[in-house]
């Protein structure tokens, strides 16, 4: 299991079109990959899917915690993390 | 007919909210929508579950078939907003949706349908509790989706939504999804009424795509417009009128005539390239607010931003706009406007502007006090963070910095120094940044008068003829009790501007006007007349200028020129210059 706390740099947030698109870039990868928001205690929502990561309600600037596990865990963290930061 | 008309009440619904701007007559159609019921839950009777969830799966298919078919119609005529649909696609194949639908099914015996009904709500439901408008806005996008997947279900009616619409139609609903405005054309709507619905939705993006004169917020208007109803929609005024009578729909029918013939005139004069008849080339920028105040396509029609005011970007707020929200405008003006000028002016606050959250001590005359450059030397971080923005985005296009209420050559070589400053750090961070001119307003009478020192020191300046004519007619333009004092068409403004102009023209200094002064064809046919190659207006006023310059040559506006420095009353000047244009 491989977990890492970002900060969110989308211009908008992690809504409607960002959210498809990250949730597209976590479905790529076969590892089972979590979003919660960092400051939460929650266990964290299914990356893969856009409704739950819409549901976060993520803004520009707010820190979420990535967890992954699977063969790819550290890929798909490190790639993920890149689209957060970049997008 | 006459005698039919009159028969039918005419009624009013005012108070709306504009979206689309535009006068559209045409026959109502009511789009009613059942708004998705969840009370009646249809459950499995047997052991069918096999073939309920084979239903789900074979109607996403189709659902996603019928997304990327709408997609790529849009794609054609609008491909910036069939972008929208990009997620409606990932949302069809959301894991979480299945898994929901699935469990529903299965545990639950709930038929395919009711199934899908219950998800949709819910997700729904969810997103709106969200304490954010963008996300909240979605919860429609998942209610469009769901209705797509229940219409599949259903057989579906709304193959082509043009082929439901006759020619004409005004669109009336209580609020719309993105697919209902993908297929329809403009032949076909004339506008959109709506009760609900908000300026940041999907649909409000389409309307102004398709530019179909819309207005939303018009409460209760499905249960009082009737269908086949004729409608006129005021798109200036958000009002919306039901069977209007024969002198309204004569009203309405004129203006949109009017409009659609000024309309196609603007355009024309717009894409006309700004020489005289007699082949100078005058330069027309635009003056702008923030991004939001201008339609980005005027960029095309213009040689660039004359005067971008940053006061904007500080009213209307809390505190301070970091260095980043400033970089982030700046730099999308600058990507507008493709490498064509844009003159950034920094804050000019004081005065009769003023933000909430930096308190001004009261100064009894407010216009000769503490303002502008000034009151940036009085708070240095804030003149240092917006330059740190303007130096960051000119690595993005043609930018230049104005300051404004520059009195002396004193000022001046203060500037230079936060110039500097800036200049260093970014370079010691290897943050790149254009070559930036650098220029000022002129507008205190001092300066003017320092005009052959000045442009020696600039790479270009401005001529704000407003704060100029004020100062120099010492006339406060605030007090009602002195305003025939204030002339801005007095011969010795004029004069004075004379002064300036020959200076630059003499050390060849760009120097332009971007004052009121400018914007009025009469203003402006004198001051290009007395050597002004340059002017910069509202984006309101560009056609109207623009009309002047290419159907004056430039010796008439020279002989105009003249003849007004040769004036000594304001109103030899005016009844002059009325006959002449």
């Amino acid at each position: 299991m491989v977990s890492k706390d970002v900060m969110v740099e989308c211009e908008n947030g992690l809504h409607a079109r960002p959210a498809a698109s990250f949730a597209f870039a976590a479905a790529q990868f076969e590892s089972e990959v979590t979003i919660a928001k960092s400051e939460s205690q929650d266990l964290g929502v299914n990356a893969k899917s856009v409704i739950s990561v819409l549901s976060l309600g993520v803004r520009k600037n707010e820190s979420v915690k990535l967890t992954a596990i699977g063969s790819d865990e550290e890929k798909a963290i490190r790639e993920l993390t890149m689209f957060l930061r970049n997008n | 007919m006459d005698g039919f008309r009159a028969e039918v009440n005419m009624r009013k619904y005012s108070k709306g909210v504009t979206i689309v701007e535009g006068i559209a007559i045409g026959k109502a159609s009511i789009l009613f929508r059942d708004s998705i019921d969840t009370k009646n839950i249809a459950y499995i009777i047997g052991n069918e579950y096999e073939k309920e969830i084979a239903l789900f799966e074979a109607t996403r298919q189709t659902v996603l078939e019928k997304i990327n078919e709408l997609q790529s119609n849009m794609k054609k005529k609008n491909p910036e907003e069939a972008k929208i649909f990009d997620a409606h696609a990932e949302i069809v194949k959301d894991p979480e949706l299945e898994k929901k639908v699935r469990l529903l099914i299965k545990q639950k015996n709930y038929t395919c349908r009711s199934a899908l009904l219950v998800s949709f709500k819910e997700i729904s439901n969810m997103l709106e509790q969200i304490d954010d408008e963008l996300i909240k806005e979605r919860a429609k996008d998942i209610e469009d989706i769901g209705k797509m997947f229940i219409d599949t279900i259903d057989g579906d009616k709304n193959k082509n939504a043009n082929m439901f619409y006759e020619e004409g139609t005004i669109l009336i609903a209580e609020e719309l999804f993105p697919s209902d405005l993908a297929s329809v054309s403009k032949d076909y709507i004339k506008g959109i009424a709506l009760s609900k619905g908000s300026a940041t939705s999907h649909v409000a993006i389409m309307a102004k795509g398709l530019k179909i004169p819309t207005v939303f917020g018009i409460t209760g208007i499905t249960d009082m417009i009737k269908q086949g109803d004729e409608i006129i929609i005021d798109g200036y005024n958000g009002t919306i009128y039901e069977n209007p009578d024969s002198a309204t729909l004569d009203k309405y029918n004129d203006l949109r005539k009017n409009y659609e013939t000024k309309q196609k005139k603007e355009r024309d004069i717009l894409k006309r390239i700004p020489f005289t008849t007699d082949k100078t080339r005058i330069d027309l920028a635009v003056n702008i607010g923030s991004s939001n105040s201008y339609k980005p396509e005027i960029a095309q029609f213009t040689d660039g931003v004359g005067l971008m005011r940053t006061e904007f970007l500080f009213m209307e707020r809390n505190d301070f706009p970091s260095e980043e929200e400033q970089f982030d405008v700046y730099r999308s003006v600058l990507q507008d406007f493709a490498g064509k000028p844009v003159v950034l002016r920094t804050l000019d606050i004081g005065g009769d502007k003023k933000l909430n959250y930096l308190p001004l001590p009261e100064e009894e005359n407010p216009f000769l006090g503490c303002r502008a450059i000034r009151l940036c030397f009085e708070n240095p971080e804030i003149m240092h963070t917006q330059l740190r923005a303007a130096f960051r985005a000119s690595a993005y296009g043609n930018l230049q910095i104005m300051y404004p209420m520059v009195g002396s050559l004193d000022d001046w070589n203060r500037i230079q120094g936060f110039v500097e400053k800036v200049k260093k750090e970014l370079q010691e961070k290897n943050i790149p940044f254009g070559l930036i001119k650098q220029g000022i307003m002129i507008e205190i009478p001092s300066i003017v008068m320092l005009a052959e020192e000045i442009s020696k020191e600039v790479d270009f300046a401005s001529i704000g003829t407003n704060d100029l004519a004020q100062y120099l007619t010492a006339t406060d333009r605030m007090s009602d009790l002195v305003r025939p004092y204030y002339q801005s068409f007095t011969p010795g403004l004029f004069r004075f501007i004379k002064i300036a102009i020959d200076a630059f023209h003499k050390n060849k200094k760009p120097l332009s006007v971007c004052g009121e002064l400018g914007g009025d064809p009469r203003g402006a046919a004198i001051l290009i007349g007395m050597g002004i190659r340059k002017l910069s207006v509202s984006p309101s006023l560009l056609a109207n200028i623009k009309e002047l310059v290419t159907t004056k040559s430039l010796v008439e506006l020279e002989e105009i020129a003249e003849n007004v420095l040769n004036f000594g009353k304001q109103d030899e000047v005016l009844d002059y210059i009325n006959k002449k244009l």
